[in-house]
Formats: structure tokens, C-alpha cells, sequence
């Protein structure tokens, strides 16, 4: 399951955002990690990533956004960064990069982070920076993000078949591609 | 096990590791603070006034393309001059009820052939 937190509180402090600034700024607490790593994992850039989040809760301020309280929190919240983050892609007009992997981790990182741990998510984000758009989206929402089938296709606007299809499409893609372990192609690369 | 799954555990089996990695991910340790600038929004009126001149401007260009396109008379009553465009021209039929016939006469020509004398005196 996805990790975000589940709450049905949110929905009452999504109604508020708007007037209140506090409100907002709970919101903008519970659940800017998650609005910020899957704006990274699709747009593959820290700054990019970073205005997301902004964009985003500035939506959820101005009240342009409609609100489903019937959904769950998270599968909305979680449509509306991937609209922002596609709008931002086709701002920029450029996708994930093995120089954007490197740069991202190296500001947003623990300097004493666990330099393998690293070699990981780097090697993860050229995996992603392989597929087209909507099988990463896929990807990070069904694999990466833990949300089932269901909810992967509601969060992306389309029916559960599409979403088999992109995800077996994109296995079948990075299982050729990184069929050995991701470290160890990491270190042969870097060789 | 569906196919779904299939994919979900070869997925696991490549970047299982670095699944927990990209969940550990953070947003800055230090939250940058959320800039709420509040955006004019165009107002209404201001929208419609825009709306109306554009589609005034498309409408203008239509009608200039369009006259410059068109010919200047319709091609049925290009070769008919109008009466007004000849105001000296006699208006009606010609009458020639009144006027003589013409009659040709045709009279059969003569030829010559009589050859010009030579100096000694001799012709042909």
C-alpha cells in the first residue's frame, strides 16, 4: 500500500486550504515528501521536482482545483501532481537524464547518506529515464508507490487494462535493459 | 499468479532495494516555505471584451481575404456590357427594313495574253 498518510482529516483541511493559511500549511507538511519524490521520479530533476510541489499546493490554495472527498485523499492528490508534473515536463520539454540522476541526489541527498543506497536510487532513476512517459508513471505508481491496479488507474485517468499493459510493457523493457543487478551495472558504468 | 504479478515480482527481483531507497526520498529536511502569491485573475468583463475583439479581428480578415479573392464582375455578365457603362451607343435593333438592298455585280475579266514584240520583229 501506498505510505502516504491515510486520513480522512485531510479532506477537511483540503476544504479550508483555500481561506487558511495554517490549513495549507498542514497539508503542505503531511504530504510534501510524497508530492515532491514522484514529481522526481517522473520528472527526474530536483528544481523541476521542487516547483511541482509548489504548484501544487498553490492549486489546493487558489481553488481551482475540484475536489472528490468521495475518493481517497492520497489517489486524488496524487492526479493532480502527475497533471502538474506532465505539464512541467512539456514546459521544459525534456525528461530524465543519467546528468539529472547524478544531480539531483547529490543536492537532495544526506551527504552521509549510504553511498551504496545512493548507487541504487541513481541507478533506479536511469532505469525510469529509459521509459517513455506513461509506462514510468505506471511504474512509479504500481511498483514503486505501492498503489494497486485499481487505484493506479484512477489516479491516471484510464482503465486497469491499459495500466497491465504499460506496466508488463515496462518490465519487459527493464528486465532486458538491467537484467543484472542495478549496483553492479552502476559500478561497470562508472569502470 | 497473474501477469501483473509476474511483472511486480520481476520488477522486485531488479530494483527491490532501491523501491525502499525511492520511499526513504525526502523533500528538503528544511521545508522551503510555501510562497502563496495571490494571482489577479482576469476579471470576466475583461474576458469577454477580449473574446469579442478577437473574434472582430478574425472577422475583418475574413472579409478582406474574401473581397480580395473575389472577381470583380460575376463571370455570367463579364462579356455583356451593361447599358449604363455605354451611354452613347444607340439603344434597340438596327432597322434595315427601310435601306436598299446591296446588289454585286460580278462582270467575267479578259485576259490579254498578246506577248510584247521583240526587237527583230518577231513574237512569241
Amino acid at each position: 500500500m501506498n505510505a502516504a498518510p491515510p486520513s480522512d482529516a485531510d479532506w477537511g483541511l483540503m476544504a479550508r486550504a483555500a481561506q487558511d493559511q495554517l490549513a495549507l500549511s498542514q497539508l503542505y507538511d503531511r504530504h510534501r515528501h510524497y508530492v515532491f519524490r514522484l514529481a522526481w521520479g517522473i520528472l527526474g530533476e530536483d528544481a523541476a521536482a521542487d516547483d511541482v510541489v509548489q504548484e501544487v499546493f498553490l492549486r489546493l490554495h487558489d481553488g481551482r482545483l475540484k475536489a472528490q472527498p468521495r475518493a481517497k485523499f492520497t489517489t486524488w492528490l496524487y492526479g493532480v501532481v502527475i497533471n502538474v508534473a506532465r505539464e512541467q515536463a512539456r514546459k521544459r520539454r525534456r525528461f530524465w537524464g543519467a546528468a539529472q540522476a547524478d544531480e539531483v541526489l547529490s543536492t537532495h541527498a544526506d551527504e552521509q547518506a549510504d553511498p551504496a543506497r545512493l548507487d541504487r536510487l541513481r541507478d533506479l532513476g536511469r532505469a525510469l529515464a529509459t521509459l517513455p512517459i506513461r509506462q514510468r508513471e505506471v511504474v512509479l505508481l504500481r511498483f514503486l508507490e505501492g498503489f494497486d491496479t485499481a487505484e493506479t488507474a484512477e489516479i491516471l485517468g484510464c482503465r486497469q487494462g491499459t495500466v497491465k499493459a504499460h506496466l508488463h510493457r515496462a518490465t519487459r523493457k527493464l528486465q532486458t535493459e538491467f537484467q543484472s543487478p542495478p549496483a553492479l551495472t552502476h559500478k561497470e558504468t562508472t569502470q | 499468479m497473474t501477469e501483473t504479478d509476474k511483472d511486480i515480482e520481476t520488477l522486485n527481483r531488479l530494483f527491490g532495494e532501491a523501491r525502499a531507497d525511492y520511499q526513504a526520498l525526502r523533500h528538503h529536511a528544511v521545508p522551503p516555505p510555501l510562497t502563496v502569491v495571490p494571482q489577479a485573475k482576469p476579471r470576466p468583463v475583461h474576458r469577454v471584451l477580449a473574446i469579442a475583439a478577437g473574434v472582430a479581428a478574425l472577422g475583418v480578415t475574413g472579409l478582406v481575404l474574401l473581397s480580395l479573392n473575389q472577381p470583380d464582375t460575376p463571370p455570367g455578365h463579364r462579356l455583356i456590357a451593361a447599358p449604363q457603362a455605354m451611354p452613347d451607343a444607340p439603344s434597340g435593333r438596327p432597322q434595315f427594313t427601310g435601306s436598299p438592298r446591296p446588289t454585286l455585280s460580278f462582270s467575267r475579266m479578259t485576259f490579254d495574253f498578246t506577248l510584247p514584240q521583240r526587237p527583230d520583229g518577231s513574237s512569241g
